[in-house]
């Protein structure tokens, strides 16, 4: 019995992209654009804004416990 | 015990890193030109190749992270481990939204079980499982070795995406990588290049942001740990 090898894939190389002159529309597919750009800005903004605030809640609870502690070391 | 807490260096990286992203759109939507043959869906490119490459960096950092904690444990490793992890699942949503969003007007579906994809998507669930288990598991020494552990294993496999496509074929473009076709007009490599510094200095701005977060979150960790010992937790006040 032979073992026959895997053929290897071939990948077709990616042309140049290319800023040339087409006869067709150059602002098809420009609502993918947007869309993909929606979904960018909301998925860093979201992730920005709910860092922004966890970090906000994280210093006042450590005020809280610094300004508690100090009271105490100056009380005893 | 007082620890002054500067924002001027995030707020600085934040502030250039917007700066970048602007000059970055404006370049991408009013000097690149359209493609030749994918119309405007092809300014996708100028931010999911960045985002994509933000997520390799991402991942390095958990793993240079995850590697220090294993080998010396400290708050600090960890909390740039978790960081990295973090920045790498949110980045790589980036990537896995973006690149489907592109492909669907190109190849007229929005995803295929194609070698690129696939090892991209397996390294965000990677990622995805660590910030889970961080979030979830408690904050144990067991725990941060176990995390640490996957950190260090994901990134095994941020090289197999890269190669993956000269390995096992696959219809994801190659355009700056060899066997490319590349940017042929100057202003499309300027938009990219703009992207590439934008993404990484955005990537340093989060991580930073993140690390100072779980280094906060440790220290109010060992705050209350002292706050219950001096029984100060029964005012009702610091509960």
């Amino acid at each position: 019995m032979t073992h026959q090898a895997q053929p290897v894939p071939t990948v077709t190389p990616t042309p140049a992209f290319g800023g040339a002159a087409s006869s067709q529309d150059p602002m098809r597919n420009f609502g993918f654009a947007v869309a993909a750009y929606v979904v960018l800005w909301c998925v860093l903004m979201g992730f920005v804004m709910l860092s922004a605030r966890r970090q906000r809640r994280l210093d006042e609870r450590l005020d809280e416990l610094e300004r508690a502690l100090a009271k105490r070391d100056g009380g005893s | 015990m007082d620890k002054p807490r500067s924002h001027t260096l995030p707020v600085a990286l934040a502030a250039v890193s917007l700066a970048l992203i602007a000059a970055t759109l404006y370049w991408t939507f009013f000097r690149a030109p359209f493609e030749a043959v994918m119309g405007a869906a092809q300014k996708i490119f100028y931010f999911h190749v960045p985002a994509a490459y933000a997520m390799y960096l991402s991942a390095t950092v958990c793993l240079v992270g995850s590697a220090a904690y294993l080998v010396s444990p400290r708050d600090g490793a960890d909390a740039v481990a978790r960081a990295g992890a973090d920045c790498a699942v949110a980045f790589g949503c980036v990537v896995l939204t973006t690149g489907p969003i592109w492909a669907k007007p190109i190849w007229g579906v929005y995803w295929t079980w194609e070698p690129r994809l696939l090892t991209s998507l397996l390294s965000v669930l990677i990622y995805v499982a660590y910030v889970v288990l961080r979030s979830f598991a408690g904050d144990g020494e067991a725990e941060r070795k176990f995390a640490a552990a996957l950190g260090v294993l994901g990134a095994a496999n941020l090289p197999i995406i890269h190669l993956s496509v000269r390995k096992w074929g696959g219809n994801h473009p190659r355009v700056i990588s060899s066997g490319g076709g590349g940017l042929q007009h100057p202003d499309m490599k300027v938009a990219l290049g703009l992207g590439f510094f934008a993404f990484t200095l955005l990537a340093i701005t989060l991580i930073a942001a993140r690390t100072r977060l779980y280094l906060a979150s440790s220290r109010v960790a060992r705050l209350e740990e002292e706050a219950m010992t001096r029984g100060l937790l029964d005012d009702e006040a610091l509960r």
